[in-house]
């Protein structure tokens, strides 16, 4: 399945964090990452996108106090997603490969 | 901005599904960042999900069967009836002669009290049931689209009667020459009348359990009303462009569909199963 670069990073972003992976954590994760701000819209339109498409699941987790006793939306990545993204990451190789600043 | 803005911010997140909502309130509370910048970021995911919304049917098809011409015929027929309404509060109040209203449209009821007070009572139901029908209907239709299409039905209702003239001859009657008769008051009946039900058919989910035989009742007692409505509708409508609506005789038969089809649609459409009706 095509996937968009905002699509990549999150995907990318949830795998690494793995148990750990839900709406703030993957929001700092592509924060530092990137060195881009990533508005809470973006992610948030960005996951039902790929919860539609089957590429991660969804589910209400604990609450803390830092988070003011709200729950957390934990995040984890389909087999269809690592799919996905390991098509995209390869397309990204191939394309550049030997470009200048690929090396 | 502190404690203001993120109480914007809990009002905006409730345009989202319940779990979101408390999800993206969390991660914003967890970030610790000001309330002027959370505010800004809840607006632009209530933003896209309103705009994603819009991908669906239903949005339009409350936008363009119910909010855009309901909220035009409502603002012309509500200014009618109000001025109407105003025009006998002065006659009562000042204890002026009837045949000071001699040359507007409610000279004859002026002469009758009790038919008088039999035309109030009814023009305010029918225009309150009306508002509240439409506006629940809205609301059922498109529930996670309100925070555009309510906007939307606002606008229609006062901005639907701009480049219209006001039929019934009250702007040259002698009531219109005071401030209070000719601009307060027909001011509030329009706003206690339709503008108020409007708003509580939109924010309350009044109608989900009224049972089959109140469900014909009302569809009757709407349809009586707005058969009822109709010659003043006409009149209201005369003016300006909104006399294209009633230029010709078939024109007639949509305006009572109109009228009767957010009834129609609350009480019975709305029960026939959807995706989008069950997702929202």
């Amino acid at each position: 399945m095509n996937l968009g670069e905002f699509e990549f990073f999150l995907l990318s972003a949830s795998m690494r964090l793995g148990d750990a992976a839900y709406g703030a954590s993957v929001r700092r994760e592509i924060e530092e990452a990137t060195g881009r701000p990533c508005s809470i819209g973006a992610l948030y339109t960005t996951l039902a996108r790929l919860e539609g498409k089957g590429l991660v699941q969804t589910r209400m987790g604990d609450s803390t106090p830092q988070r003011g006793g709200r729950p957390k939306r934990m995040i984890r990545v389909t087999a269809s997603g690592r799919r996905s993204a390991a098509a995209f990451y390869q397309a990204v190789q191939r394309v550049t490969s030997g470009v200048a600043w690929a090396k | 901005m502190g404690k203001v803005g993120w109480w914007f911010v809990d009002v905006l997140s409730r345009a989202l599904p319940t779990h979101e909502a408390l999800a993206a309130r969390g991660d914003l509370t967890e970030s610790a960042i000001s309330a002027g910048r959370a505010v800004r970021e809840m607006l632009g995911l209530v933003l896209r999900r309103q705009l994603g919304l819009w991908g669906h049917a239903r949005p339009w098809l409350a936008l363009f069967t119910i909010a855009l011409p309901t909220g035009i015929l409502l603002g012309n027929l509500a200014r009618y009836w109000s001025e109407g309404g105003s025009a006998y509060l002065w006659l009562y109040a000042t204890g002026a002669d009837a045949q000071s209203l001699e040359t507007t449209v409610w000279r004859f009821d002026a002469r009758q009290p009790a038919a008088l007070v039999l035309w109030l009572c009814l023009n305010a139901v029918t225009l309150a049931v009306w508002a509240w029908i439409a506006g629940a209907a809205v609301r059922s239709m498109a529930h996670r689209a309100l925070l555009t299409v309510a906007p939307a039905f606002l606008a229609a209702l006062v901005l639907g009667t701009v480049g219209t003239i006001s039929f019934g001859g009250f702007s040259d009657s002698a009531p219109a020459s005071t401030y209070l008769y000719g601009a307060v008051v027909p001011a509030l009946l329009r706003v206690c009348l339709v503008a108020l039900p409007l708003l509580a058919g939109l924010m309350l989910d009044s109608v989900s359990n009224i049972v089959q035989g109140a469900r014909i009742l009302a569809a009757l007692a709407v349809a009586v009303l707005a058969v009822r409505a109709q010659p003043s509708l006409e009149i209201a409508l005369l003016g300006g462009w909104t006399s294209v609506l009633v230029g010709r005789g078939t024109a007639r038969l949509g305006l009572a569909t109109l009228m009767i089809w957010p009834a129609v649609y609350l009480l019975f459409w709305r029960h026939v199963p959807g995706r989008y009706s069950r997702a929202s």
